[in-house]
């Protein structure tokens, strides 16, 4: 990992701590500002990947990967920056489905690293379980609201830590001659 | 490439073209210092840190990815392992940005190579080594570029061995590892290569990275489908190459020692080698992660003299030790000298085709 990488992984995480000691601060405001944090990320980095296919990645093999995920970034941030305006509890509905796509991407991408011998593939597994199992007790206690926003705050200040932490660990890369 | 072929097959070749016993192991110690000058290294015996000929996995990793990172990045590893083939190469419908990086790709017989061996003629051994090092990393490293690119450097699933049988040739999947504590294991085709990352400029995607060491492996004959080929299946058959670059170091080297007029490209000095060309090619193919013994054992038997192993501290304490206004007679100062002077060469020349990975005149 780069200088570069660690600090944008480790402000990533910052970020996420924020967010979520805001929701529990605040837990009827927090969520759709959270919930606005995330289309605007969404958004933005949906438009740079677009940008990359149009001027280099349509011409590299397996370039089209960067136009699919720019488009589906970008229409999720729309979705997301413009539900603000609904009822707390399907934020929430939506910030849980998000919350579980998450932790799938991560364990599959720890199972991929593991199959190909990394060895630090166990945190990010971890992390994925962990984010299934907040979306699960959300879900379980959906019919209290306050109870699901401090659940899912808990859960995003511990996704937070865990990347605050892996942004610091020791990282290494095949070196070529 | 690696020390077998950087180091041993360098001083066959200088020997063969005629150059002194204690000349080519200077030759052949420059040219494998290239894979080992990095700024750690310098930094330990106070030499100029501008000189560093290449960057160990610490100092990349943790590198920024910023303009100058990259500037700095891309000026090592074009300079002195992937020395781009042609600077002004057209490719209809691409982006400026794109084509930047598509102009670094390295290639054998390029104007720049030209330019290496004209700078090293008439200069030091090390400049020499150096040349020699440069070349002889234009036919390893062929087909990737020496600045941290997606577009140019990635590979994927379709990478394949190309090996002889009874009945010619068949192929055999090449399986990619991540684990840099493993070893590439050449019987089951399990190599060690940079884990896939889709930002482009990550230090995981430059050079021949995401291919792991297989280009540095003279036995190798493969077949794969690089990001920019446009979409087409690449063969690379290393025995081959390296066989050229064998003899294209001997006519280079030849060339330095005033045996030609001009330094011609896609010339080689086959006729030279001619003698010993069935067990270099023997050595070129045998299947073995590294030739060093072979390679060793050929050039003793061409020059009848012991060939010391490569020894990294074995200039430095001198360096250290001499005096502030001697050090650039001394071997690594030298070195550096002919490193700096090579360096900037590379650099003016990739800024002049008005590309600004490489950096930019204000």
């Amino acid at each position: 990992m780069t200088f570069f990488q660690r600090f944008r992984i480790i402000l990533y995480g910052l970020v996420q701590l924020a967010m979520g000691i805001i929701m529990f601060a605040i837990p009827e405001d927090g969520t759709r500002l959270a919930l606005l944090m995330v289309g605007l990320y969404l958004i933005l980095t949906g438009y740079k990947n677009i940008w990359y296919y149009l001027v280099m990645a349509r011409f590299m093999v397996d370039g089209r990967m960067a136009l699919i995920q720019g488009v589906i970034m970008i229409d999720f941030g729309y979705l997301a920056s413009s539900i603000t305006d609904v009822p707390r509890i399907y934020i929430l509905l939506y910030l849980m489905i998000m919350h579980a796509f998450a932790g799938l991407v991560e364990i599959l991408r720890a199972l991929e690293e593991k199959r190909f011998g990394e060895k630090h593939w166990k945190l990010k597994f971890s992390h994925g379980i962990a984010n299934l199992v907040i979306v699960i007790l959300c879900v379980v206690f959906i019919q209290n609201n306050t109870f699901v926003v401090m659940i899912f705050a808990a859960g995003l200040v511990y996704s937070a830590i865990l990347r605050v932490i892996s942004g610091l660990r020791k990282s290494s890369f095949g070196y070529i001659h | 490439m690696q020390k077998d072929f950087h180091y041993y097959a360098t001083y066959c070749a200088a020997y063969i073209a005629g150059f002194s016993h204690d000349e080519c192991l200077e030759i052949a110690y420059s040219a494998q210092f290239v894979d080992v000058c990095s700024r750690t290294l310098l930094k330990k015996i106070n030499a100029p840190l501008q000189a560093a000929t290449t960057q160990l996995q610490m100092e990349l990793m943790d590198s920024r990815v910023d303009i100058f990172a990259l500037h700095d990045i891309t000026r090592i590893w074009t300079s002195f392992h992937f020395l781009p083939a042609d600077l002004y190469a057209k490719k209809k419908w691409r982006t400026k940005v794109y084509l930047n990086r598509y102009r670094l790709i390295c290639g054998p017989n390029g104007d720049l190579l030209v330019d290496t061996v004209d700078l090293a003629k008439g200069k030091t051994t090390q400049a020499i080594g150096i040349a020699m090092h440069v070349l002889a990393d234009t036919w390893a490293h062929m087909y990737f570029a020496g600045t941290p690119s997606l577009v140019i450097n990635n590979t994927n699933f379709d990478f394949f061995e190309i090996i002889k049988d009874e009945e010619g040739f068949k192929e055999r999947k090449i399986n990619f590892k991540h684990n840099v504590s493993m070893k590439d294991n050449i019987d089951s085709a399990v190599y060690v290569n940079c884990i896939y990352s889709n930002k482009e400029i990550s230090v995981m995607n430059l050079g021949h990275g995401r291919a792991g060491h297989i280009p540095d492996y003279s036995f190798i004959k493969y077949r794969y489908m690089p990001a920019w080929n446009d979409f087409k299946l690449m063969i690379k058959d290393n025995p081959t190459d390296y066989f050229k670059a064998f003899a294209q170091m001997v006519y280079a080297l030849k060339y330095i020692r005033g045996e030609y007029e001009t330094f011609e490209k896609n010339t080689y000095d086959f006729k030279a080698i001619e003698k010993y060309s069935e067990r270099i090619k023997e050595i070129l193919e045998k299947r073995q992660p590294d030739a060093s013994e072979d390679w060793k054992k050929l050039g003793e038997e061409l020059s009848g003299q012991e060939i010391e192993d490569f020894d990294i501290e074995k200039y430095q304490s001198s360096y250290r030790t001499v005096p502030a206004d001697m050090k650039e007679k001394s071997f690594i100062g030298k070195f550096v000298t002919a490193a700096l002077a090579h360096k900037k060469m590379v650099t003016s020349r990739i800024i002049e085709s008005n590309n600004t990975i490489a950096g930019f005149r204000l």
